[in-house]
């Protein structure tokens, strides 16, 4: 029964991979086989070089790499598994055929691990290179896939568990607006004690140990056992909550009304309203009013407005906690991080923004309003909370690391600046990418569309990045900030320039934020053009 | 063939359906009315499975929905106002997937599939993607779906909106012709001249009460109405005609 629930994904994976062009089909088979074979092979070349000990040392410096993808990707898709669990459409198909619980519980459990697919992935190349490049019997590679098969399906019901049990738990009137906070919190507490796991692991003497048995087919046998054995007690386990948690979740989100506000802030609201009213046109305010109300009620929207300042400063307390120099120049780490996720998030909320219209775009365009101002407004509903949703974060964090106003500042300025950047690309792709003739929410979006969205975070990481160094450099040169990075800055040649003061380097940052702006204008008007024309294929 | 026993469902203060007794007999078409919000949907919903009764149960098929779910949704044909279909399966493709999930073969699903397509004028869409559907043709798409298992209750929420005249006439033949081979019915409708015409008897519900209920003369005599009283008159007497008055005198004051 799982396998006829799941298969239309896969006639439609075979109808898209039949109809997309040879070219594109091609692209993709070159990309997977560069990711798995080429970092496979460039896996075994190492490991093949190395002594037993040497393998061991490499692994304790890939372990906790893993760790942090595989607590980052499980954390970030804690939105992805609520929706999975309750608010998927498809939901009411499964309950309404006589299709059992467990069978939904299993469909699902089985969605919920595809945000660990990747990381998972790393970790299976890895492990097949390494029994490839230290000769390990043929048995050893059975086993390795079924050990990073079980521990993937070991972490998915942990987080699939923790998400049914605060739907349980939280009344459901307030689940839509608790349960990002609690996640948020939970996933706080998770990233902390990830990295007390991480620094342990890194000085772990034990990895020789683990190395050799993992090699050793008997106990790697063993282990894999044991790992199997964790995996289906965890999914029992999650089986059982999802048994008393389901209904009670699905029918919560599905139908509690909006809590009626108390008289005292019905009032404020329409204070707020009418000071609103008196500065933006009506159109404007019912625009910004309706995103507003849209992103505030998704509750798997606003998990990941909460989820990625509260992760990242989570991640960095501890890089922030050294004093002197290295404290200093973390500072640099904490904020080339903080603009990566931050823009990466805001973007896809734009995207998101857009996309989710679906058939609702003949409304839009039935409106006596111009599209840009429809793509504007969804602009400032995701930066705009996007960025508060630092603020508070960063306050916290500040006192938890004791960073100087002047960092505190300079990251709350680069946040803004990035955000802006990158989430004014979001509705503008969204627009361009958006296919309106589907309704259901979960839209995938096309491949380039996820490669700009890792690859304008980073555009924006190297102008903000170089926009606060300037700042740094030429309003405060005689902050403790700028002296240890300026000599910092002084062991790498290529970038010591940044230090040096003139107009040139201003000069190319203006033409940089320039640029991208350019090409975020002409991306706006095509994205406006493509929903005041767009008809259904 | 359906019978809900002090059926009730609470949305935090809100009653959405109050102790419901209702029975529905074997091969009956069955049409529940109802203001908007007055319940109808909560009601299917509860029947089918999709909604947990805050208190008393219901007996479809013979079975109760909390204690036997599984044999209840075997029994049940479910179509919703807006039904769920997966845009970017094709026709033939869903209805598959949904004969899979009844345990249906794919030959067997395949062979249900082209007769019911036929029957509504689908079978040249069949190899269509869902998406590309006009609301008409998802309704019939969804109401192929919920005849493919040949259920013995169907439970429809307003099946015919967005038919043509012309799908919408083969429907309610479709319909008349389930129940006189035993299919039971409960049909939500807000199309009073298709309940009135085809249905055995009329359920009516407001505010979450069953106000009334029974064959079009029953009815009549329940809402003190002449012998030739139409539904409309009836459900508007029953569900207080005195806001459409005071709708037409604020219209009258608009203008």
């Amino acid at each position: 029964m799982v396998g006829k629930i799941l298969r239309p994904r896969l006639w439609v994976l075979r109808r898209w991979v039949r109809e997309s062009s040879p070219a594109v089909r091609a692209g993709m088979l070159v990309l997977l086989a560069a990711l798995v074979a080429g970092g496979g092979w460039l896996y075994s070349k190492v490991v093949s070089a190395l002594a037993i000990d040497q393998v061991a040392a490499v692994a304790a410096g890939m372990v906790p790499i893993w760790l942090f993808f595989l607590v980052i990707a499980a954390l970030l898709g804690i939105g992805d598994i609520l929706q999975r669990l309750f608010l998927s459409s498809d939901l009411e198909l499964l309950m309404t055929a006589p299709v059992p619980l467990r069978t939904i519980y299993l469909v699902k459990l089985f969605e919920c691990t595809r945000v660990l697919w990747l990381p998972a992935s790393l970790v299976l190349v890895f492990l097949i290179a390494l029994g490839h490049g230290q000769r390990a019997p043929a048995a050893f590679f059975p086993l390795a896939v079924l050990l990073v098969l079980a521990s993937t399906l070991s972490v998915a019901s942990v987080m699939a568990a923790l998400v049914m049990l605060l739907v349980r738990i939280i009344p459901p009137q307030r689940l839509r607006v608790w349960i990002p906070a609690a996640l948020g919190v939970v996933s706080v507490a998770l990233a902390l004690g990830q990295q007390s796991l991480l620094q342990q692991s890194v000085v772990w003497e034990n990895w020789a140990v683990i190395a050799q048995a993992v090699l050793d087919t008997g106990r790697l046998a063993v282990a894999t056992v044991v790992s199997c054995a964790a995996a289906l007690v965890l999914a029992l386990g999650g089986y059982l909550i999802f048994r008393r948690a389901f209904y009670y979740g699905w029918s919560s989100f599905a139908q509690a009304a909006v809590p009626r506000p108390s008289a005292a802030t019905r009032r404020r609201k329409g204070a707020v309203r009418a000071g609103v009213g008196q500065v933006l046109s009506p159109q404007w305010r019912s625009l910004l009013l309706k995103e507003w109300h849209s992103l505030r009620r998704d509750p798997r929207q606003l998990i990941n407005l909460v989820i990625t300042p509260l992760i990242v400063i989570g991640f960095s307390v501890t890089m922030l906690k050294p004093e002197g120099p290295l404290g200093i120049l973390m500072f640099w780490n904490v904020l080339f991080f903080a603009v990566l996720m931050g823009s990466s998030a805001v973007f896809h909320l734009g995207v998101a923004a857009t996309v989710g219209e679906g058939r609702n775009v003949d409304l839009l365009r039935r409106l006596p309003v111009r599209m840009r101002t429809i793509l504007a407004a969804k602009f400032w509903v995701s930066w705009m909370p996007a960025w508060l949703a630092w603020l508070p974060v960063l306050a916290v964090a500040s006192l938890l690391t004791e960073l100087t106003v002047l960092q505190v500042s300079i990251l709350a300025g680069a946040l803004a600046l990035a955000l802006a950047e990158v989430g004014s690309v979001g509705p503008a792709i969204g627009a361009l990418a958006g296919d309106f003739a589907v309704e259901e929410e979960t839209r995938r979006m096309p491949i380039p569309i996820q490669l700009l969205g890792i690859l304008l975070p980073g555009v924006s990481v190297l102008l903000t990045g170089l926009s606060c160094a300037l700042v740094v450099f030429t309003f405060f040169p005689s902050s403790e900030l700028a002296a240890t990075t300026e000599q910092a800055l002084d062991v790498l040649p290529p970038v010591a320039w940044v230090a040096g003061g003139g107009v040139l380097p201003w000069l190319g940052l203006i033409l940089g934020h320039a640029i991208f702006l350019l090409i975020v204008a002409r991306l706006w008007n095509a994205g406006a053009l493509r929903m005041e024309r767009w008809e259904p294929a | 063939m359906i019978q809900t026993i002090g059926l009730t469902k609470r949305f935090g203060s809100l009653v959405a359906v109050g102790d419901l007794n209702l029975t529905v007999g074997s091969g009956e078409l069955f049409g529940f009315l109802g203001p908007n919000g007055a319940g109808k949907t909560t009601t299917v919903r509860m029947l089918v499975g999709l909604l947990q009764p805050t208190a008393g149960t219901a007996i479809v098929a013979g079975h109760d929905v909390l204690q036997e779910p599984l044999e209840v949704k075997r029994a049940v044909g479910y179509l919703a106002e807006v039904p769920y279909l997966y845009e970017k399966l094709t026709g033939s493709e869903f209805l598959r997937f949904v004969g899979g999930l009844y345990g249906l073969t794919d030959a067997e699903s395949d062979e249900r599939a082209e007769r019911l397509l036929g029957l509504f004028d689908l079978e040249e869409k069949k190899d269509q993607l869902v998406q590309g559907y006009s609301r008409g043709m998802r309704q019939k798409l969804g109401l192929s779906a919920a005849l493919l298992h040949e259920p013995q209750v169907l439970l429809l929420d307003e099946p015919l909106a967005g038919f043509d005249p012309r799908s919408a006439a083969r429907a309610k033949e479709v319909l008349r012709e389930l129940c006189s081979r035993g299919v039971t019915i409960m049909m939500c409708t807000h199309v009073l001249e298709i309940a009135e015409r085809v249905c055995d008897r009329i359920g009516i519900l407001d505010q979450g009460r069953l106000i009334a209920v029974g064959s079009m003369d029953e009815l009549r005599q329940q809402a003190h109405s002449a012998a030739g009283a139409t539904l409309e008159e009836m459900f508007l007497r029953l569900t207080g005609d005195g806001e459409t008055a005071e709708a037409a005198a604020m219209l009258g004051r608009a203008d």
